[in-house]
């Protein structure tokens, strides 16, 4: 069972998944990532503080799985940074998707600044017991 | 310049140059190799992990923003004593479905606490504290006389 749960994220470095709509002066952050497997499911958990919900995009493309969302900060040059920790920029990251994974059931969540995914497997591809008879 | 008891090492300015961003990365990259242990953020208590953190100085007040994705107003405990602010609690890593496997976790857990002495005078019962999208914004008004004034002379 736990082999199944591999192939999801397979590479999930997004650095190389750069595209034109993330502009080329924009910090790209790769947003830390839980991967739970579960009987009937796969959940992703990214740390996005700060992301607007409008602003957060999960798109699908053939087996990959890419997460954009993009953070809003002050640029008020009224104020004084005593120091700055918080990265600004543009989340992105990519997921392989396994072909257990039911793409048409995908569910995203955004809360308290973390975006869960809900990655349903096939029915036809469940772990089911047999009965011996 | 108000603060003191700072020591990750990052207090880098925030300048928009590139450098400056990859100077930050770097740091970043040796300051999570080491802090996969325990981590002593203050002189108080040792924290498993320490969200990040700006702090911004307006010409009232200052805002003290932390990252702290998944947690809810609950888990986080802010107090203000001798002018030290503390923003303290804990992440818990909750688990509803029962039978479920770790495949990677990346995600900081445990109890944290950071603690920032503001050396200029402040008014403590009109810190305001606020959640959404997983920071919290804490703003702390300066007191009347800390405000920076500015005064005419008049050259004869």
């Amino acid at each position: 069972m736990t082999h199944q749960g591999k192939s999801v994220v397979r590479r999930a470095d997004a650095e190389n998944a750069l595209d034109g709509r993330a502009k080329s002066t924009a910090i790209v952050i790769s947003p830390s990532a839980d991967v739970l497997e579960t009987s009937g499911a796969y959940l992703l958990m990214l740390d996005m503080p700060g992301a607007a919900k409008e602003g957060i995009s999960v798109a699908m493309e053939g087996e990959s799985l890419t997460v954009r969302g993009s953070t809003e900060r002050l640029q008020n040059n009224e104020t004084e940074v005593l120091f700055s920790e918080i990265r600004s920029g543009t989340y992105l990251r990519e997921f392989t998707l396994g072909r257990d994974v039911d793409r048409e059931k995908i569910e995203a969540t955004y809360e308290q600044g973390v975006l869960t995914l809900r990655l349903p497997k096939k029915e036809s591809l469940k772990p089911r017991e047999i009965t011996v008879r | 310049m108000a603060l003191i008891r700072w020591s990750r090492g990052q207090d880098l300015p925030a300048f928009p140059s590139g450098m400056v961003n990859m100077q930050r990365e770097i740091n970043r990259m040796f300051d999570s190799f080491f802090r996969t242990g325990w981590h002593a953020d203050s002189d108080l208590e040792p924290s498993a992990w320490s969200p990040a953190t700006d702090v911004v100085e307006h010409d009232n007040e200052f805002v003290v923003k932390v990252e702290l994705p998944g947690l809810s107003k609950e888990d986080v405990k802010v107090t203000f004593q001798d002018s030290v602010l503390t923003v303290r609690g804990e992440k818990r890593q909750e688990n509803e479905e029962k039978e479920s496997n770790y495949h990677r976790v990346e995600r900081s857990y445990g109890a944290f606490q950071r603690c920032f002495t503001l050396g200029q005078s402040v008014r403590g019962d009109k810190i305001d504290a606020s959640f959404k999208d997983g920071i919290l914004t804490i703003t702390v008004p300066k007191a009347e006389e800390a405000k920076e004034k500015q005064i005419d002379i008049k050259v004869r």
